[in-house]
């Protein structure tokens, strides 16, 4: 890692810098925020912090011979004990709750809202079929989804979003992560297996 | 939606009691716990599949309607939905795998003592960090502390007590300053201490001298007191 504007020393005591900041915060960090921490200049010096947080993550990549990973998660950087110390880490530790305990209904709705937001509960309704304020009121009492405004249209609904929580919980650096949903569809022979239980092909003699 | 997605239901051949089963096992397998609401959302999502079955079995019931679907359009409609619910239906396993994957993993929890750096809420705006904006806002908030009232505390002095004070001071050493005894009190104890000590001249209890103006008032008691 060389940079012609620093110098080497400057450069290690930044990396360690940018290390320490990023370990002590416990939850994601955005760069901007690691360049106001360290008094750096906004854009000058982003290329080098992001520079450093690249060389920390190979230093600590996910899954690797480290106890810990550098992982780029809800928008920011942060430590995270490797999984594969999971054994070892929850002998002692409660492990975060993860959405093995949220009902599919709940799991489908947060699906819809990450992908369509900012989206109301009339939409969701409309794509899952059935009444879904149930599974949103759960999603926002375990602060996964959130309100973020009111539709223009449609009689000023409510609409949600996903939280950061929903990245950090779901192991997703930012939205963009997300697969994309045409990756989801149906293939052709999915669909015209469908199609043949709702009558609308003839059953192959 | 589901149902039809996880084939347990044709509509044309299987009988609307399997599906009712194939509902109840299903919902028994989940565990679900909003027993009712699940129920609810069953009977809606079953007169909607009624409606589509019947058009199914008995098309020429429905032509006389010119303003209602008609079978093959019911059916169109619910083929594109169900094909737009499957892919979320698909997204939501992959979500929780990624969910299940990512909490084999431990942050480590916020330091326990607050951030020092408050970054200014216009730089924090706009960058899209909301968990940022969040944290301000919630630090700025539990920052504030109730407001210090100690300036406006009410001092309990009381004139019969200053009067007492100085009677005490005077009757173990004879004399006293002023200055020494009340120099370091409220203004409004100084005060009150003053209107005490003027009282006791009055009495004729005690004799004050003062050297020069706003100076130290040295106060002497008198041979003869006065009790009130």
């Amino acid at each position: 890692m060389s940079n012609p504007r620093i110098d080497d020393a400057t450069l290690k005591a930044l990396k360690r810098d940018v290390e320490a900041v990023v370990f002590a915060s416990g939850t994601p960090l955005s760069t901007e925020v690691i360049l106001q921490a360290l008094s750096l200049q906004e854009p000058v010096d982003r290329d080098v912090v992001e520079e450093i947080l690249g060389s920390l993550a190979d230093e600590f990549p996910p899954q690797g011979e480290r106890g810990f990973e550098l992982v780029r998660l809800a928008g920011g950087w942060a430590f995270r004990t490797n999984p594969r110390c999971q054994t070892a880490v929850s002998a002692l530790f409660e492990l975060p709750e993860d959405a093995s305990s949220l009902s599919p209904a709940a799991v489908e709705t947060l699906a819809i809202v990450a992908y369509l937001q900012p989206v109301s509960r009339p939409q969701i309704a409309e794509v899952r079929g059935v009444n879904s304020d149930s599974p949103v009121h759960t999603l926002l009492e375990r602060e996964f989804i959130t309100e973020v405004g009111r539709s223009p249209t449609g009689g000023s609904a409510i609409l949600y979003g996903t939280t950061p929580r929903f990245e950090a919980m779901f192991g997703l650096s930012g939205l963009d992560e997300l697969p994309d949903l045409e990756g989801f569809s149906l293939n052709d022979s999915q669909k015209d297996d469908l199609r043949r239980r709702l009558g609308m092909l003839s059953v192959p003699e | 939606m589901s149902l039809v997605l996880k084939e347990e239901i044709d509509l044309l051949e299987v009988p609307l009691l399997d599906v009712i089963l194939a509902y109840l096992e299903a919902t028994e397998e989940s565990g679900a716990t909003q027993y009712w609401e699940e129920m609810t959302e069953f009977l809606i999502l079953m007169s909607l599949l009624l409606e589509v079955k019947s058009r199914l079995l008995l098309p020429e019931a429905y032509p006389e309607v010119e303003t209602e679907l008609s079978p093959e359009e019911a059916r169109e409609q619910l083929l594109s939905r169900l094909f737009e619910y499957s892919k979320f239906r698909s997204a939501a396993v992959q979500l929780r795998e990624s969910a299940e994957a990512a909490a084999a993993a431990l942050l480590r929890a916020p330091a326990a003592h607050p951030r020092r750096r408050l970054p200014a809420l216009e730089d924090i705006a706009g960058t899209g960090d909301v968990m940022e904006l969040h944290d301000c806002l919630v630090r700025l908030v539990g920052s504030k502390r109730d407001p210090d009232t100690g300036h406006i505390a009410q001092i309990k002095v009381e004139l019969r007590r200053q009067i007492s004070i100085i009677r005490r001071v005077l009757a173990k050493k004879g004399r006293l300053s002023f200055n020494s005894i009340f120099g370091g009190e409220e203004p409004l104890v100084q005060a009150l201490s003053l209107f005490a000590l003027l009282e006791l001249v009055s009495r004729g209890e005690v004799r004050v001298s003062q050297s020069r103006p706003f100076g130290d008032i040295v106060v002497i008691a008198q041979a003869t007191r006065e009790t009130a």
